[in-house]
């Protein structure tokens, strides 16, 4: 009998933050869905709509997938403040295990935004269109997809963080409050670049921006893997 | 619970070394250059004033935090190793409950931590008395029933060492006195460290001390072996007495200043001689208190 390691820690804190988090993730499912079926019951022709939702819906993932994955930071916050952190550490997981665990189940809500709205913005081009466009592949493979997971690992490994160095604060003063800023951010730095980046290299950006993401979210678990980090692990109570 | 006795060849080492070790938070320390070794499986009390660094020692033996210098082995081990954290149960004075569970839930998602069973939730239930309270959520439940679901997750798997830090706290007598009899039952074959704040309840529960004044070590040793520099006994009589009026009367004792323990019956016997009829006599001074002098 050992510990648990990193896996049961993800399923557990799936579970957790789906729990803890449902409301967020019922809103970006439902806010995508929304903005989906709007553009399409606005936009005339079913040639346009593919158009549009081929180019709004792989932009848009991101956001709600940000939003949805919000149960995850909530985990972390609500479980550093309750002590829980004191008693995993003692048993023998890393701290490094604990945040990545935190981003892994935060990867795993936007999975679910993604399937959702990814999934029925896909059915609807193929009603409307009778075929699904390559852009349209690409854009959600290859900006949608990564930026989304980027996005989201980036703003809660981020928030953790600012977490565990702030003072507890709750609700829009928190870094609860405060992480969909931090994973909109991303979008809007492939927004500002896109326009300024040569075609040949723009199609590159969003996984480009994703892999640069991917490598600080790594890069902060190593520091957190660090012994005298321990006590930013520990509750204040 | 299947036993897991400390090794009685002692092959591998104490079972709680302490060499040279400064600790405490974000730099700064709150435990210096502490030094003490621990072989025997019994109950040691650690004692202090608020804020000497008592919390600090539990966390930092449960390798919560990483000592600034010096090192700690578990039976000869750094306490780093995977190994040595198997061996160590730790309680801290926070709940640590997570938001929102009931109670067999969050004793569930411990076990689950600790590699065990729903038969292990089933047993701590019954040992906690908590049977009946297993559906309520935790954040519903007093201080005290709090306090026993939180007491409850150190009998989900066996250890070697226990580290329980203010264990009693928020409990009412008859479950402080339950849990200190089950920690008693643990501490025949496994090493205790119990924190408390009473010091009645360390003299009946603990054969040893720790005390930690100013985050340095003061004491360590048998409790037995604590002697104070002046040692009172309150002597409450059936009726006042002439005999009596040579001591100095606070409240409806009589106070008598006497070398040690080993002189009460004298002064028993003397005052019974002279026909003083005595309704009880007492300690008017726990000897542990000397050590927060």
């Amino acid at each position: 009998m050992e510990a648990a390691g990193l896996a049961t820690l993800v399923r557990i804190n799936v579970r957790r933050a789906v729990r803890v988090g449902r409301i967020y993730l019922g809103m970006a499912i439902a806010l995508g869905l929304f903005a989906t079926s709007l553009i399409v019951l606005e936009t005339p022709g079913s040639g346009a709509v593919g158009t549009v939702l081929g180019t709004v819906v792989p932009a848009e993932i991101p956001i709600f997938g940000v939003v949805g994955s919000l149960g995850a930071l909530i985990v972390f916050v609500s479980d550093r403040s309750k002590g829980v952190y004191e008693y995993l550490i003692a048993y023998g997981v890393e701290t490094s295990v604990i945040s990545a665990s935190i981003v892994l189940a935060s990867l795993a809500l936007v999975s679910i935004v993604f399937a959702v709205a990814g999934g029925v913005s896909t059915a609807l081009v193929l009603e409307r269109t009778g075929t699904i466009p390559f852009y349209y592949v690409r854009d959600l493979l290859v900006d949608a997809l990564p930026l989304a997971f980027g996005a989201t690992a980036f703003m809660t490994m981020v928030s953790m963080m600012w977490a565990a160095v702030a003072s507890p604060r709750t609700g829009v003063n928190g870094p609860v409050g405060f992480a969909p800023t931090i994973g909109i951010g991303p979008l809007l730095i492939l927004l500002i670049t896109s326009g300024l980046a040569p075609p040949a290299i723009r199609v590159w950006l969003a996984p480009g921006i994703a892999l640069v993401l991917f490598g600080l979210v790594g890069l902060m678990v190593v520091l957190l893997s660090r012994g005298s980090v321990r006590e930013r692990f520990l509750s204040t109570l | 619970m299947s036993a897991t006795p400390i090794p009685s060849d002692r092959a591998n080492g104490s079972a709680i070394e302490l060499s040279g070790v400064s600790s405490g938070y974000f730099r700064k320390a709150v435990l210096q250059d502490i030094t003490f070794r621990i072989s025997e499986p019994t109950v040691y009390v650690v004692l202090g004033p608020n804020g000497a660094g008592k919390t600090t020692l539990f966390r930092t033996i449960a390798g919560v935090l990483a000592p600034f210098q010096g090192g700690i082995r578990i039976f000869g081990e750094s306490n780093e190793t995977r190994s040595s954290r198997e061996k160590l149960q730790y309680l801290s004075h926070i709940d640590g409950i997570p938001e929102g569970m009931r109670v067999r839930e969050a004793l569930r998602f411990y076990a689950t931590i600790e590699g065990v069973g729903d038969d292990a939730v089933a047993r701590a239930l019954q040992l906690l008395d908590l049977e009946q309270l297993q559906d309520q959520y935790f954040g519903q439940l007093s201080q005290g029933q709090k306090k026993r679901v939180s007491v409850a997750r150190i009998f989900l798997r066996d250890k070697q060492i226990y580290l329980l830090d203010e264990p009693t706290s928020n409990l009412d007598p008859k479950v402080a006195g339950e849990i200190r009899d089950l920690i008693l039952r643990l501490s025949r074959d496994r090493v205790v460290l119990y924190s408390s704040h009473n010091l009645y309840e360390a003299r009946e529960i603990g054969s040893q001390v720790i005390a930690i004044v100013g985050g340095r070590l003061s004491r360590f040793g048998r409790i037995d072996d604590i002697r104070t520099d002046r040692y009172v006994v309150g002597i409450r009589a059936m009726a006042d007495h002439p005999a009596l009026s040579a001591y100095r009367k606070e409240g409806d004792y009589y106070l008598a200043e006497v070398s040690g323990p080993e002189s009460v019956p004298a002064l028993v016997a003397d005052l019974t001689a002279k026909g003083v009829q005595i309704r009880e006599i007492r300690e008017m001074e726990n000897p542990l208190e000397s050590l927060f002098r």
